[in-house]
C-alpha cells in the first residue's frame, strides 16, 4: 500500500502513454507511437524516452523477454482515474465542468436503485420474446 | 468606486427593481412553460425543447426590459417632482430625528452582482478543465472507428469534421466544442460494447453536435449564473437538458431502430461508470431512468412525482408573489424620502429664511405621498397577478393529479398540498391587505413626524439668528471697526517711523562703518605683508640655487619696497626661468610702474617669434596651475620635482610607470627639450618613506648629456668643477631625491652623438662610469 501511494501521479504526456497502453493492452514503443502519431507530430525518440522514465518512476513495466522490448501500464486505469479525480481542485471544478458537457448520460450518476431498475427494464425487455 | 456612492446610483436602484421584479417574472416564465410542455406533452421533444429554450432566453429577455424600464423611472422621479394635491397638516411633537431611509433595493445589486461573479468564476474553472480534457488523456481511435463515425456523421448531417478519442478521465462519451468538435469515448467502451451500441452511442452524440449543443450548453450556463438566485432558472434549465437528451434519443432511434441494444448500451455505460467510481455519487441524479423507459416504450409511473414538482413550481410561485408584494413597496418609501434630506441640509444653511421653506417642503412631502398612492396601486395590481398566475397553477396542479390516477394515496397528498397552498394563499392575501393599512398609517405618522420635527429645528435658528441680531444692534460691530481702526493707525505711524529712522541713518552710517572697514582692511594687508616677508626667510633659507638667491636678495628690502605682488612674482612665478641677470635688474627698480615695463618686457622676450602677445606667458601660468594641481604634497605643487620639471619643459610626451618593491617609479620621457636635446628622459620615484615622487634622474639625453655621477651636493659640484677643468662640459644638477643635498653631475650638451660617444669614451677612461645605462 506504501508502495502504491509513492507511485507518482503522471504528466500530462505520460497519461497520454498511459491511455495508449489501457486502450491497447501491452505494445511496443513503436505501437504506442504510430498511435500518438495519428493525432499529432510526435518523434519516436521522445515516446522512446518518455517510456524509459515512465518504466524508472514505475508507471509502466518493461517485458525484455523479447527482441523488442513490450511495455504494459503498471496500474488499471480505474486506479489511475482515482488518483488524478483525487486532485482537489478537480473535484471542486468537476461539476461546474460537467455541467457544460454534453453526451449521452448525464452529468450525475444514476444512484443504485436506479441502476438496479435500469438493468430490470434493459433485461426484462431481453426477456421478452 | 465607494459602495455608498455606487449605491446612492440610479442604476444600483433600477437594478434591484429589476431583480425583485424578476422573481414574479421567472416564477410567470416557469409557470408558462410547464403549461406549454403540458400542452406538448404529445408532440417530438424537438418542439418541447426549443420551447423550454424560448423560455429560457425570455428570463434574460424580461429582466433586461424590466432593467430599462427601471432605470428611465428612476431617472424621471428623480428629476421631475410629483404635483403637490393640497393637504391638512396638524403639527405633531417631535420626538428626535427620523431615522435615515435605506433603500435595501439598491443593497440588491451588489449582492447579486457578487453572486454572478462567483457562479462565473467557477464556471470559467469548469471550462478550462473541460478544455483539458480534450487534450489531456486521450488517444486516437482506432481508424475503423474513425471511419465509421465519418459515415455515421454524414447520415446525421454533421457538415464539421469531427474526430473520435479514447479518453482516460472522460466517465461518459461526451461532446467537447462546436466548430472543431471531438467525440471523448471512455476508454473501453468501443471495445466493451457491440459495434451496433457503439454506432447508436455516436448517433447520440453526432445529434448533439448537430444540434449545437455545446454552444446552447455555454449560454444555458451564462443565463443560469445571472439568475443563480431563481429556482425558476434552474428548473426551466434542467428541463432544455433533458429535452435535449430525449431529442437526441429520437435521432438515434430513427436511425437505427433497435432502441433496445440502445438502452443496454446506456445502461452498460451507467453501470461501467460505477466501476470506474471517481465521480462524487449523486443520490437522484440522472433522468436515465425515465429516458430509457421512454426508449422502450414502457408507461412512465412517475406521474406522481410531476406532480409533486408542480406543486414545489407552485410553492415557488407563492414565494415570488410575496417577495414580489413586499417589494413593490419599499421602493416607493425610498424614493419619497430621498428629496427630504437634501431639503433640511438646505434649511440648515439658511436659517433666516423661516417658515416659507417649510411650507413648500410640505407641500412636496404631500407630492410624494401622492406618488406612493400611486406605487400602491400598482403593487395591488402586482399581488393581483401573482394571484391569477397562482390560480392557473393550482389548476394546472389539479389537472395533471386527474392525468395521474391509479395513485390515490398520492393524490390525497397532493390534494393536501394543495388544499395547504391555498390557505397559505389566503393567510399571504389577508396578511397583504393589513400590512397595506398598517403602511399607511405608519406613513403618514412618520410624515408629520418629520414636518413637526423640521418646523421645531427651524423656530430654534431662527431664535439664534434673532439674537445674533440683537448682538449685532448692541454694538460689537461698531466696537470692532473701531479696533480695526486704531490697529490700522498705529501700523501707519510704525510706517513713518521706520521711513524717518530710515533717513537719518542711512548716510552718516554706512560713511562709518566704510571707513572702519577701510582701517580694518589696511591692518589686515599689513599683517599680511609681515607674514610674507618672513615667510619668505624662511622659505629662502630652504631653497637652493635660484630661490635661496631670491630669498637673500629680497631679505634687505622692506616690505614697503617691494610690493607683496612683485615677491611672488620673483620668488614663485619666474623662480624656475629668471636668470640670475634679470633678477639682479628687477631687484635693482625702484618704482612699480618700471617692475610692471619690466615684467611686460621680461615675457616679451621669451614669445616665440611670430606668435601673438603673450603666449609664453599663458603657458607658462598655465604649467604652474597644472603642478599646484596635481602634484601638490606637502609641498605646493610647483615647488615639487615633478612641478619644477613640469613647468620648465611643459608636459612629457610620455610617462612609463613601473613598481619594483615597493618603489614607484615614473619615468618622463620628452622627445625634444630646446637646449638639451632628444629623447630626454627624467626619473622620479616614491618609496613611500616620502609624500611625494622625487626626481632620482634629471632629464637627460642619452645623445647629448650624459649623467656620470650623483652624491652630495658638495662632492658633485667640485666632480663638475674638475671636470669642466679637463675640458668636459659638466654641470652639476641639483636632484632631491632622498635628501635634499644631493646633486647628480651631467657632462653635456654635446652636438652630437659621435662627438659624445668620444666624451664618454674619454671619461670611462678616467674612471668615471655612468650612473644610468643606456
Amino acid at each position: 500500500m506504501a508502495k502504491s501511494n509513492e507511485l507518482p501521479r503522471p504528466t500530462d504526456a505520460e497519461l497520454e502513454i498511459l491511455t495508449v497502453l489501457w486502450s491497447r493492452g501491452p505494445a511496443t514503443v513503436r505501437d504506442v507511437h504510430s498511435t500518438i502519431s495519428r493525432r499529432r507530430p510526435a518523434h519516436y525518440t521522445t515516446v522512446l524516452k518518455l517510456m524509459q522514465i515512465m518504466t524508472d518512476k514505475g508507471l509502466v513495466k518493461r517485458d525484455e523477454k523479447q527482441r523488442a522490448h513490450i511495455y504494459s501500464a503498471s496500474r488499471p486505469r480505474e486506479w489511475t482515474q482515482r488518483q488524478l479525480a483525487g486532485d482537489l481542485l478537480e473535484r471542486a471544478f468537476a461539476g461546474s465542468a460537467s455541467s457544460l458537457l454534453v453526451g449521452a448520460l448525464a452529468a450525475r450518476k444514476a444512484s443504485a436503485a436506479e441502476l438496479a431498475e435500469l438493468r430490470k427494464l434493459v433485461g426484462g425487455y431481453e426477456d421478452k420474446p | 468606486m465607494r459602495l455608498d456612492l455606487w449605491l446612492a446610483a440610479p442604476l444600483a436602484h433600477a437594478l434591484g427593481r429589476a431583480l425583485a421584479h424578476f422573481l414574479w417574472q421567472g416564477a410567470v416564465v416557469a409557470a408558462a412553460l410547464r403549461v406549454l410542455l403540458f400542452l406538448g406533452e404529445e408532440r417530438s421533444s424537438r418542439w418541447r425543447h426549443q420551447a423550454a429554450t424560448a423560455c429560457l432566453l425570455a428570463l434574460p429577455v424580461a429582466f433586461g426590459i424590466t432593467l430599462a424600464l427601471s432605470l428611465g423611472r428612476s431617472h424621471s422621479i428623480a428629476v421631475l417632482p410629483a404635483p403637490a394635491p393640497r393637504m391638512v397638516f396638524t403639527p405633531v411633537i417631535a420626538q428626535g430625528a427620523p431615522a435615515a431611509p435605506v433603500d435595501w433595493l439598491a443593497w440588491l445589486a451588489p449582492v447579486w452582482m457578487s453572486g454572478v461573479i462567483l457562479f462565473y468564476a467557477f464556471r470559467l474553472a469548469g471550462w478550462v478543465r473541460v478544455d483539458r480534457m480534450r487534450r489531456c488523456g486521450v488517444c486516437a481511435a482506432p481508424p475503423e472507428w474513425q471511419q465509421r463515425l465519418g459515415e455515421l456523421a454524414a447520415a446525421v448531417r454533421v457538415s464539421q469534421p469531427v474526430e473520435l478519442l479514447e479518453s482516460c478521465l472522460a466517465g461518459v462519451p461526451q461532446v467537447i466544442g462546436y466548430w472543431r468538435p471531438v467525440i471523448l469515448m471512455p476508454l473501453g467502451a468501443l471495445a466493451g460494447l457491440s459495434v451496433q451500441q457503439v454506432e447508436a452511442i455516436l448517433i447520440h452524440e453526432l445529434a448533439h453536435i448537430r444540434r449545437a449543443d455545446y454552444l446552447v450548453g455555454i449560454a444555458q450556463s451564462l443565463i443560469e449564473g445571472l439568475f443563480f438566485f431563481h429556482p425558476a432558472a434552474w428548473w426551466i434549465s434542467a428541463v432544455v437538458r433533458a429535452e435535449r437528451e430525449y431529442a437526441c434519443d429520437d435521432v438515434v432511434v430513427a436511425l437505427r431502430p433497435d432502441a433496445r441494444a440502445y438502452a443496454a448500451a446506456l445502461t452498460t455505460l451507467e453501470q461501467s461508470r460505477w466501476v470506474a467510481g471517481y465521480a462524487a455519487a449523486a443520490a437522484n441524479g440522472g433522468n436515465l431512468v425515465r429516458r430509457i423507459r421512454r426508449l422502450l416504450g414502457e408507461p412512465a409511473p412517475e406521474r406522481i412525482p410531476t406532480a409533486r414538482a408542480s406543486a414545489l413550481a407552485g410553492a415557488l410561485v407563492l414565494v415570488a408573489a410575496v417577495a414580489t408584494a413586499l417589494v413593490m413597496w419599499p421602493p416607493a418609501r425610498s424614493f419619497a424620502q430621498a428629496p427630504a434630506p437634501a431639503e433640511s441640509a438646505a434649511d440648515k444653511q439658511e436659517p433666516a429664511q423661516g417658515i416659507e421653506p417649510a411650507r413648500r417642503s410640505l407641500e412636496e412631502l404631500e407630492g410624494a405621498l401622492a406618488g406612493r398612492q400611486q406605487e400602491i396601486k400598482e403593487a395591488e395590481q402586482a399581488i393581483k397577478q401573482a394571484q391569477e398566475t397562482l390560480r392557473r397553477n393550482a389548476a394546472e396542479i389539479q389537472r395533471s393529479l386527474r392525468n395521474g390516477d391509479g395513485h390515490s394515496g398520492d393524490f390525497a397528498q397532493a390534494e393536501e398540498q394543495m388544499r395547504k397552498m391555498e390557505a397559505t394563499l389566503k393567510e399571504f392575501e389577508s396578511r397583504a391587505g393589513e400590512s397595506h393599512e398598517l403602511l399607511d398609517e405608519q406613513r403618514m405618522a412618520t410624515l408629520l413626524k418629520r414636518l413637526a420635527a423640521q418646523q421645531a429645528g427651524k423656530s430654534q435658528q431662527l431664535q439664534e439668528v434673532e439674537k445674533q441680531l440683537q448682538e449685532l444692534s448692541n454694538g460689537k460691530v461698531d466696537e470692532a471697526l473701531r479696533q480695526e481702526q486704531q490697529q490700522l493707525a498705529r501700523a501707519d505711524q510704525a510706517l513713518q517711523k521706520a521711513r524717518a529712522a530710515f533717513s537719518d541713518q542711512s548716510f552718516a552710517e554706512i560713511e562709518k562703518e566704510l571707513q572702519q572697514a577701510e582701517k580694518v582692511e589696511k591692518e589686515f594687508e599689513q599683517g599680511v605683508a609681515i607674514g610674507v616677508a618672513r615667510a619668505s626667510k624662511y622659505w629662502g633659507q630652504g631653497n637652493e640655487g635660484a630661490l635661496a638667491q631670491a630669498g637673500q636678495s629680497s631679505r634687505p628690502q622692506s616690505p614697503a619696497e617691494l610690493g607683496l605682488a612683485y615677491q611672488k612674482w620673483l620668488n614663485e612665478d619666474v623662480a624656475y626661468l629668471i636668470t640670475d641677470q634679470e633678477r639682479r635688474d628687477f631687484l635693482a627698480l625702484n618704482s612699480d610702474a618700471d617692475r610692471d615695463q619690466f615684467i611686460e618686457k621680461f615675457w616679451q622676450r621669451r614669445d616665440p617669434p611670430g606668435s601673438g602677445p603673450n603666449v609664453f606667458k599663458q603657458e607658462y601660468y598655465r604649467r604652474i596651475a597644472y603642478a599646484n594641481e596635481h602634484f601638490a604634497s606637502s609641498v605646493p605643487g610647483w615647488k615639487t620635482d615633478r612641478g619644477r620639471i613640469y613647468i620648465t619643459y611643459g608636459p612629457p610626451d610620455q610617462i612609463s610607470v613601473s613598481m619594483t618593491k615597493n618603489v614607484l617609479r615614473q619615468v618622463w620621457r620628452y622627445t625634444h627639450i630646446d637646449g638639451l636635446g632628444y629623447d630626454i628622459e627624467a626619473e622620479f620615484t616614491d618609496t613611500g618613506k616620502t609624500d611625494d615622487f622625487h626626481m632620482t634622474a634629471a632629464p637627460a639625453s642619452h645623445g647629448a648629456y650624459w649623467q656620470v655621477m650623483t652624491g652630495a651636493s658638495d662632492a658633485a659640484g667640485s666632480d663638475a668643477q674638475s671636470l669642466r677643468g679637463r675640458g668636459f662640459p659638466a654641470v652639476a644638477y641639483p636632484v632631491r631625491a632622498y635628501r635634499p643635498s644631493l646633486t647628480q653631475v651631467l657632462v653635456g650638451p654635446y652636438p652630437d652623438d659621435a662627438s659624445l660617444a668620444k666624451a664618454k669614451a674619454a671619461l670611462e677612461a678616467e674612471g668615471f662610469h655612468p650612473v644610468r645605462a643606456q
